[in-house]
């Protein structure tokens, strides 16, 4: 028991000087020691070298122009896998999936309205390589050389079709999540793009239980929904999908002419695949202009009801920035209508900031969102319109396209079509697979 | 599938059975590991808190100093247990990953090994209408779009209605409406209250008139410059209070609490008004006679009359006598029974309702709205019950509202009932309010000393902020008065009079009045009026010496401080209510 | 009719090359604009010691199973007091090294005797969890010597910080891949 008396001496002793000492860090003076004790130095293991992304930046822009080659020259669907399979390896599970063009995103925009967020120079190569390529070559980042796509694009086993209007409505979750991303990156609430990335916490192996149940939904939907990530949702797909539609050269179905015979029509587990359309009846002609006139007419309400919608929930919006959040914590507490402390609370009020200010913040940011939220909107109002009119232009083809901005240049349709094989000299396997 | 294999040679049909065979064991694998996965993370993330909770508890028990050692090797034990969690599911975590990828990878294999020999190619169904097709769709696109926009933008506009909205500065505007209400007519200006004597002691709470024009001397034999005396229903302690052509006082006796309205030319109750107990009963209360029931001076803002008596009820009347409302403050709990008097702030009534000892949470700052009487603060106090009232001074930093009590002498912002500074050097029972003078708030603690205060600084200020103290002729009852250069105090026995600087709290002069004072003295122009408990009321000049002008019977008792208002003074005698101005 | 063709042909495939010249711009712009900004350095995530609060989402928050935020000691700054409140609970049963006495969830500190009265403490990194118990025990009744750190070997250097995300007191920023800690200085 003497020895709990002398600890209690001690601490006593402790809080003493605590008490005289408040503020000051160094409390026991550092000791001198007769035994020849040396005093171990902090370790402090380096990150890795920037050699590292530079290699990464040269496979990315090696993999792409592979890629080109692959599915534009080679036209073969086994070495774009291959390559597909490199990349997952390579730019997910070694590079764990991060800095990925799709995140960088955010880096960019964050770059063009903060003058003191500066962007690594890799990253800036890695948003910019894809989107170049895209207007030469069509998206063949995402068939060959994105390690989220790649994940997904493994697990399809029972591709399922999706509607057209199915289609046509989910993809604006997509602009939507664009439009998110940047209003959040912007304002400095977050980066949710990485923040909920499905499938890096798998590159990782390793992550909390909600982004993991995430991405394993998504593998699952994946089994049977080509690619959904890709197509629903991916903001940087959506860059590319766009640019993609002006590529100076596009993936083509048939190596040289169409000849409609339908073999490839349901080729496509993305939906990428337009049907020849034939001759337009003028009836039809004339339903379409007059719908045509209508949207255009309406095209500025649509915006401008967009831009009303999204005002609305700028207030919520604005609590996901932390700072605002932390604000009304404070206000909260300080006009008592919550009891106790946060964390957050906690660490402002030892900061000795005054409240004002941060309110003052907190409205500022605020501001910032009602702006961004009306332009969020718009923009949503700006794709609805789009989307309207694009479904309203009668597209006309006699034969069998990949649509330029869907398609993924995976190179699964190649083989379908029989002008494919003919090139390739597999017309007589296949009679002999099938004849006997 | 039965039509394929006929279709394919043996070997083929092996080959695709094996291939099935492999996704099955990948499939089967991957499943064993996730299983294993999931079981470590329920007990890491399930089990391991339960355990630490445990952990923490033999924690406290051990160091309540008890020495037992199954205890200690169940915490051990524990522990380790505890340990063997948390590491297993790090360990198996950063290994399991691998296996778990090399199976799935087994999975996928085979099962796209399997797709591969099911030569189920689509074929399309012949016949369809292309250009149809894509009318069609173009169209079902459309609406599904259409549809999607006004669903999401409906749910966006209901989310955004059922979210909360938060303004920080909501404080701030309401400080403007506030300014916004005081400049409405019905509630009074600044100069419409100096003209008026609407609360104890007058505009402030000073006990000083702005009119000169007022008799020294009065005689109730010949009548001279007694306008009239009009009797009171019920007895009361308090001070007339004067707004314009009305003059309303209070009275109460242990069954009935009323509020009075005279007509200020001529002396007429205009109306009587009944108070109704609220929750506690009058009867119930033992209170102190030289206190009464009806100690507490009322108050108006020229719009409504608000009163208060110890049973702690409030009532507000229109000036037609019509009761607007009654609140009660709860239990009093005061051994004299109270006697502070209402005062208001703006749109605010504000009670210094002191109960009990410092150390019972009895003790409130209370504001009432004055339209409705519903609570806009209520600040606690950690005082002993008193018999002061409040005063509200204005300072660079802002209004304060100044309240004494044992032990503390404190300052609060009287928008917000919250407190700005205080001091812990009172002592005593408390009877005299503080004044505010020459920058300068002064202070009773009785028999003990005066204390004047800057008022400034913040929680609990320091010595400094004493600019002097007096110790000679400290009253007990009266409260002081000050004409700008002296501060009278006058005690209850003996009427002895000290009169001390201002500058530095040195006594100038002191004497003897004789008799015995419960009304506190007043300042008008030059002199300075004071009343007996005898009904004498003296003048004398306000001045370094000690010159008595005049010596007034009225021939019935005074208790109460009398009002001054434009030519006229009202005095509250025992049984009647006079008006005192120059008779022609 | 194929005169109309070949017109609304050109047409459009002069509206797309417009098109694919201000894409093309807009991208050159862009690279430009950005270049201009784009930071010479690597940058890397590091915990503020002196923001910290050592709240324990350090733990909960990183992508890795394991937190890549130790605990780090700067011996010069430490007492090497016997009585470490870095180490033992607040009231400990006894000054040994039973697990009882032991704040660390994780038994990662090792107590080493060196000389009366002196005691050393080590941070046994692969079993650290950046919980910061003993950080905020140290902080409080000690030189402040041990404090919280994200170790570069482990870390992924995720584009945007999972921590640093939920960090109640903001304490985690960017900071030169050349200086990638921020350590406690003595004095």
């Amino acid at each position: 028991m003497r020895r709990k008396d002398l600890l209690m001496t001690i601490l006593g002793v402790i809080l003493c000087l605590t008490a005289i000492a408040a503020g000051q860090t160094r409390r026991f003076p550092p000791p001198d020691f007769q035994s020849g004790y040396e005093m171990p130095t902090t370790e402090t293991p380096p990150p890795d070298a920037d050699f590292y992304e530079y290699i990464a930046v040269a496979v990315l822009a090696a993999a792409l122009g592979v890629g080109t080659y692959f599915i534009f020259v080679k036209r073969s669907r086994k070495y774009a896998w291959a390559l597909m399979i490199f990349s997952l390896a390579f730019f997910g599970f070694w590079r764990m999936g991060c800095v990925c063009p799709i995140g960088a995103t955010q880096n960019m925009a964050v770059s063009m309205f903060d003058p003191g967020y500066a962007v690594p120079i890799t990253v800036l190569i890695i948003f910019l390589l894809p989107l170049a390529l895209s207007l030469f070559h069509g998206r063949v980042f995402c068939g060959t050389v994105c390690p989220l796509g790649a994940i997904q694009d493994v697990v399809l086993l029972k591709p399922l079709s999706v509607p057209f209007w199915l289609e046509s409505s989910l993809r604006l979750l997509g602009y939507l999540y664009l439009g998110l991303a940047l209003v959040l990156a912007i304002t400095g609430a977050g980066f949710i793009i990485c923040q909920y990335d499905p499938f890096v916490s798998f590159f990782r192996l390793s992550g909390n239980f909600g982004v993991l149940a995430i991405g394993g939904a998504f593998l699952i939907m994946g089994v049977f929904i080509g690619r959904p990530y890709c197509r629903f949702l991916c903001p940087y797909g959506i860059l590319l999908r766009q640019l993609s539609r002006l590529s100076k050269w596009k993936v083509k179905i048939s190596p040289d002419e169409c000849v409609k015979c339908r073999l490839c029509e349901d080729s496509c587990p993305f939906g990428a695949i337009r049907k020849p359309t034939g001759e337009a009846s003028s009836e039809e002609l004339a339903a379409r202009k007059k719908i045509l006139a209508v949207l255009i007419l309406l095209f500025p309400f649509i915006v401008l009801a967009g831009g009303f919608g999204g005002s609305q929930i700028s207030g919520l919006l604005s609590r996901s920035h932390h700072d605002v959040r932390l604000a009304d914590r404070i206000y909260l507490e300080e006009s008592g209508q919550v009891e106790g402390t946060t964390d957050e609370s906690e660490a402002f009020r030892g900061t000795g900031e005054s409240i004002e200010s941060l309110y003052e913040l907190s409205a500022e940011i605020q501001a910032e969102f009602s702006r961004g939220s009306w332009i969020l909107g718009g923009f949503i109002g700006l794709v609805i319109g789009g989307t309207l009119i694009k479904h309203t232009i009668r597209r006309n083809s006699d034969e069998y396209l990949a649509d330029a901005g869907d398609c993924l240049a995976c190179g699964r349709c190649f083989e379908y079509c029989p002008r494919e094989r003919l090139r390739l000299s597999k017309l007589q396997e296949d009679k002999q697979v099938l004849y006997g | 599938m039965a039509e394929i294999n006929n279709n394919k040679p043996r070997n083929k049909q092996s080959l695709y059975q094996t291939a099935v065979g492999i996704a099955v064991v990948g499939g089967l694998f991957s499943v064993l590991i996730i299983a294993v996965l999931g079981l470590r993370y329920f007990r890491y993330s399930y089990i391991l808190p339960m355990q630490e909770n445990r952990l923490a508890q033999i924690k406290t028990e051990l160091a309540s100093g008890a020495e037992d050692e199954a205890l200690l090797e169940q915490f051990r034990e524990l522990d380790f247990e505890s340990r063997k969690i948390r590491i297993q599911w790090y360990d198996f975590t950063s290994m399991a990953g691998y296996p778990l990828l090399f199976n799935l990878a087994i999975l996928l294999i085979g099962a796209k090994l399997a797709k591969s020999l099911q030569n189920d190619k689509p074929m399309p169904v012949p016949g369809i209408k292309y250009s149809q097709f894509y009318v069609y769709t173009d169209s079902m696109s459309r609406r599904a779009v259409m549809t999607a926009f006004v669903l999401v933008g409906g749910m966006t506009i209901v989310i955004a209605m059922l979210s909360p909205e938060i303004n920080y500065f909501a404080i701030e505007e309401d400080e403007e409406t506030d300014t916004a209400v005081a400049a409405v007519p019905g509630l009074p200006s600044r100069e419409e209250i100096a003209e008026n004597w609407p609360r104890f002691r007058g505009p402030g709470g000073l006990g000083v008139s702005q009119y000169t024009d007022i008799p020294h001397k009065w005689d109730i034999e010949t009548g001279k410059n007694i306008l009239w005396k009009s009797p009171i229903p019920l007895e009361g302690r308090n001070s007339p209070i004067v707004w314009q052509d009305r003059v309303f006082l209070t009275g109460a006796t242990e069954t009935q609490k009323q509020v009075y309205c005279y007509d200020a030319a001529s002396g007429e109750l205009l109306w009587q008004a009944d108070v109704p107990d609220k929750d506690v009963a009058g009867s119930e209360l033992d209170l102190y006679p030289d206190t009464g029931y009806a100690a507490s001076t009322a108050y108006t803002d020229g719009y409504q009359v608000y009163a208060f008596f110890p049973t702690g009820d409030v009532a507000a009347f229109d000036y037609d006598g019509n009761r607007q409302w009654v609140v009660n403050l709860g239990q009093p709990d005061n051994i004299y029974g109270h006697a502070t008097s209402v005062v208001g702030y703006e749109d605010k009534i504000i009670i210094q309702y002191d109960n009990g000892l410092h150390d019972d949470d009895l003790s409130w700052l209370i504001a009432l709205d004055w339209q409705s009487g519903e609570t806009v603060w209520r600040t606690p106090r950690a005082v002993t019950n008193s018999w002061t009232t409040p005063i509200i001074i204005e300072t660079q930093q802002g209004n304060q509202l100044i309240t004494v009590s044992e032990p503390y002498l404190t300052a609060y912002n009287p928008d917000d009932g919250l407190e700005i500074w205080r001091t812990d050097r009172m002592s005593g029972e408390i009877a005299p309010s503080p004044i505010y003078d020459n920058g300068l708030v002064m202070v009773i603690s009785p028999y003990v000393e005066m204390a004047a205060v800057e008022p400034g600084g913040d929680e609990m200020i320091d010595e400094s902020y004493f600019k002097w103290t007096a110790d000679r002729g400290i009253p007990d009852i009266a409260s002081p008065v000050s004409d700008g250069q002296r501060v009278y105090l006058l005690s209850t026995y003996g009427g002895a009079l000290a009169v001390h600087s201002i500058q530095d709290g040195n006594l100038i002069w002191q004497d003897q009045l004789g008799g015995e004072f419960h009304a506190s003295p007043s300042i008008v122009g030059d002199k300075v009026y004071l009343f007996s408990i005898e009904g004498v009321g003296y003048v004398l000049e306000a001045a370094d010496e000690f010159v008595k002008l005049a010596e007034n019977p009225l021939g019935q008792e005074v208790h109460a401080s009398p009002a001054f208002v434009e030519g006229r003074m009202y005095i509250r005698g025992e049984e009647h209510l006079f008006c005192i101005g120059y008779s022609e | 009719m194929a005169e109309k063709d070949s017109k609304d042909t050109s047409r459009r495939s002069f509206l797309h090359d417009g098109l694919w010249g201000i894409s093309m711009a807009a991208l050159g712009s862009l690279a430009g604009f950005a270049f201009s900004r784009t930071a010479k350095e690597k940058t890397v995530w590091q915990i503020d010691p002196y923001k910290c609060t050592c709240c324990g989402k350090c733990t909960t928050e990183c992508v890795l199973a394991l937190s890549a935020v130790k605990c780090v000691h700067v011996y010069a700054m430490c007492g090497y007091c016997e009585l470490c409140t870095g180490y033992f609970d607040p009231d400990p049963h006894e000054l040994d090294t039973g697990a009882e006495n032991q704040l660390c969830p994780t038994g990662a500190i090792i107590r080493t005797f060196i000389e009366d009265p002196y005691y050393s403490y080590a941070i046994d990194e692969d079993l650290c969890n950046g919980c910061g118990k003993c950080v905020k025990g140290c902080n409080a009744f000690g030189n402040g010597s041990l404090f919280l750190q994200i170790r570069h070997n482990l870390c992924v250097n995720c584009n945007k910080c999972a921590i640093a995300a939920a960090c109640p007191s903001q304490a985690i920023k960017k900071v030169p891949a050349d200086e990638p800690y921020i350590l406690k200085q003595v004095g």
